[in-house]
């Protein structure tokens, strides 16, 4: 059905006699702007979902008038400076729901509640598919974890909000697929945090000005370390990991990734967006070492912008069967990755994963087998990741930390503004989501500082450094803890998908 | 200043509380062992990263 043919916003209800096909005629009625190719890939993203369409005609999309102006306006043969924006719901709406949502709150959450999300399709050659942000579930299961962040969108003067992760095709001019990664991540941060601006493609490429030979559009691609740079010009300092020179290359890639900061995976000649992690935490492994939780993960969740949002890059390759939702690549393909931290991270996850394990396993004073009889008796596991101490003080009182003693002195505890955390767990407790203790670290120490650290906590003993929580020299004090339990692991860097 | 010894975590604090180390030797001991157990993996990161950095300066992505 479809209503409203000949509208500025028809919508279009999949039934026995209306179809994608029916969406292709509606969208290029009066020029050709969603390519055969781009409808494949729409296909391919909601398929499993989407059950009604509103086509939002005249789009003014900013990502697409910034190339525009840039770039198209200046050629002879120029295509329209106006787009079309395609809005999916799990049902179908009418357009007297989104006239009554406007007003009516319960209506509106109602509305919401189906929204998938959009895509902005461009009178771009051969990729038309700009700017599109999807919920995770738009593709069907998942059983992921991803960092997310939201928008809200405007039909017919009702405001939906949207929570996914941002997703644009190269337009092959002024973006290939170096400028479309950074992008991605640049839309993401802006969503996300106040402290970034919005960034338009022709502003990523220009970002780059300062560090190329010859001229910028349109763009042939760029060099790992300019996508570096162009995020360090926004307020993200990156940190490049190369495998071949980095020894535990994926797990610092899932670090990374399990802290909540999305990283440009850099493949032989293509580089995608990674922002999540599948993992299998039913898999054991042979041996008595601890176990990083690394280890478990079974597929990145990335935006590849030659494919759909929310593809699994699997640790195997491409799952047959899984169709246009899994990768064609797999782990040991990914050559480097580059991190975008904030600016006040100074230690990297390598150094942070060198000095807590010189303390936990390695030292004779504060490690576990000198200060912990409970957990000699299972194997460890160990989680690492960094996070705002705002966020983990947050989630004291939900969490309880496992001991009366320890929720408070963390609640009262002065932090950083971020730190790293060593969750401990065993392989039983950890199949629950449940740890025993933490190390927490200064994520603005460098390495060779011994006093980085801030607390170490097991079963039987809290250690505090109360000098650095005063700015003052490493003073360190214990709390012998009695009847601790454990608790559960810290969730806020990722969602579950 | 305000002595980290005597600033309180907990209400009551020094009933439950007591320095870690007993004497400054032990502390100072304890930082040395550190430093030497940590430098050479710290001492081949630096060099993994100069190295990753050198190889970025290579790689095409269009």
């Amino acid at each position: 059905m479809i209503d409203g043919e000949n509208s500025i916003l028809p919508i279009l209800t999949f039934d026995a006699n209306t179809d994608w096909a029916s969406l292709y005629g509606i969208a290029n009625a009066n020029a050709l702007l969603l390519e055969r190719d781009g409808l494949a890939r729409l296909i391919a993203a909601l398929s499993s979902s989407a059950k009604c369409v509103a086509v939002e005609r005249e789009y003014i999309d900013k990502d697409y008038r910034d190339t525009f102006s840039h770039f198209h306006s200046k050629r002879f043969s120029t295509p329209s400076s106006r787009c079309l924006r395609l809005h999916f719901f799990d049902r179908q709406v009418t357009r007297a729901d989104l006239k009554e949502a406007s007003v009516n709150k319960p209506k509106r959450d109602a509305v919401n509640k189906s929204y998938l999300g959009y895509s902005v399709i461009r009178p771009t050659k051969p990729n038309c598919i700009g700017r599109t942000l999807l919920i995770p579930s738009s593709r069907g299961p998942c059983s992921a974890f991803a960092t997310l962040c939201r928008e809200q969108v405007s039909i017919l003067g009702t405001e939906l909000e949207i929570e996914g992760f941002p997703f644009i095709s190269q337009d092959v001019d002024v973006t290939v697929c170096a400028e479309s990664a950074v992008w991605m991540i640049l839309r993401y941060f802006s969503n996300k945090y106040h402290l970034y601006p919005e960034t338009y493609p022709f502003q990523v490429v220009s970002l780059t000005k300062d560090y190329s030979l010859g001229r910028i559009i349109p763009s042939s691609g760029l060099y790992v370390w300019q996508m570096a740079e162009a995020l360090r010009r926004i307020g993200r300092p990156t940190l490049i990991y190369t495998r071949t020179r980095f020894k535990d290359f994926d797990h610092l890639l899932y670090t990374y990734i399990e802290s909540g900061i999305p990283v440009l995976a850099g493949l032989k000649d293509h580089v995608v967006v990674a922002y999540g992690h599948r993992s299998n935490f039913s898999t054991s492994f042979p041996g008595s070492d601890a176990i990083f939780t690394s280890a478990y993960n079974e597929a990145f969740v990335i935006n590849d912008d030659n494919g759909v949002p929310y593809q699994l890059l699997h640790k195997i390759g491409h799952v047959s069967g899984a169709g246009p939702q899994s990768s064609k690549y797999k782990f040991d393909e990914i050559v480097d990755f580059i991190v975008p931290l904030h600016e006040k991270v100074f230690l990297p996850a390598e150094s942070f994963q060198t000095v807590v394990l010189a303390i936990l396993e390695k030292d004779s004073v504060f490690g576990f087998k000198a200060l912990s009889p409970s957990l000699q008796s299972h194997r460890l596991v160990l989680r690492f990741f960094l996070t705002s101490s705002k966020s983990f003080k947050k989630h004291l009182g939900t969490r309880k930390m496992g001991n009366p003693v320890v929720e408070e002195a963390y609640r009262n505890l002065p932090l950083p503004h971020f730190l790293w955390v060593c969750e401990i767990s065993n392989v039983d407790a950890f199949s629950r989501h449940e740890v025993y203790g933490e190390i927490l670290w200064d994520a603005t120490r460098n390495a060779r500082e011994p006093n980085g650290w801030i607390a170490l906590h097991y079963p039987e003993i809290l250690v505090v450094d109360m000098g650095s929580a005063l700015n003052q020299q490493q003073a360190l004090i214990r709390f012998d803890l009695q009847n601790s339990t454990t608790y559960p692991v810290y969730k806020n860097n990722l969602q579950s998908i | 200043m305000i002595d980290p010894k005597k600033i309180e975590l907990l209400p009551e604090q020094e009933a439950k509380a007591k320095p870690f180390f007993k004497t400054e030797e032990e502390y100072t001991e304890f930082c040395r062992k550190f430093i030497e157990k940590v430098g050479p993996d710290l001492e081949q990161q630096r060099e993994a990263r100069q190295q990753s950095e050198a190889d970025a300066k290579q790689r095409w992505m269009r």
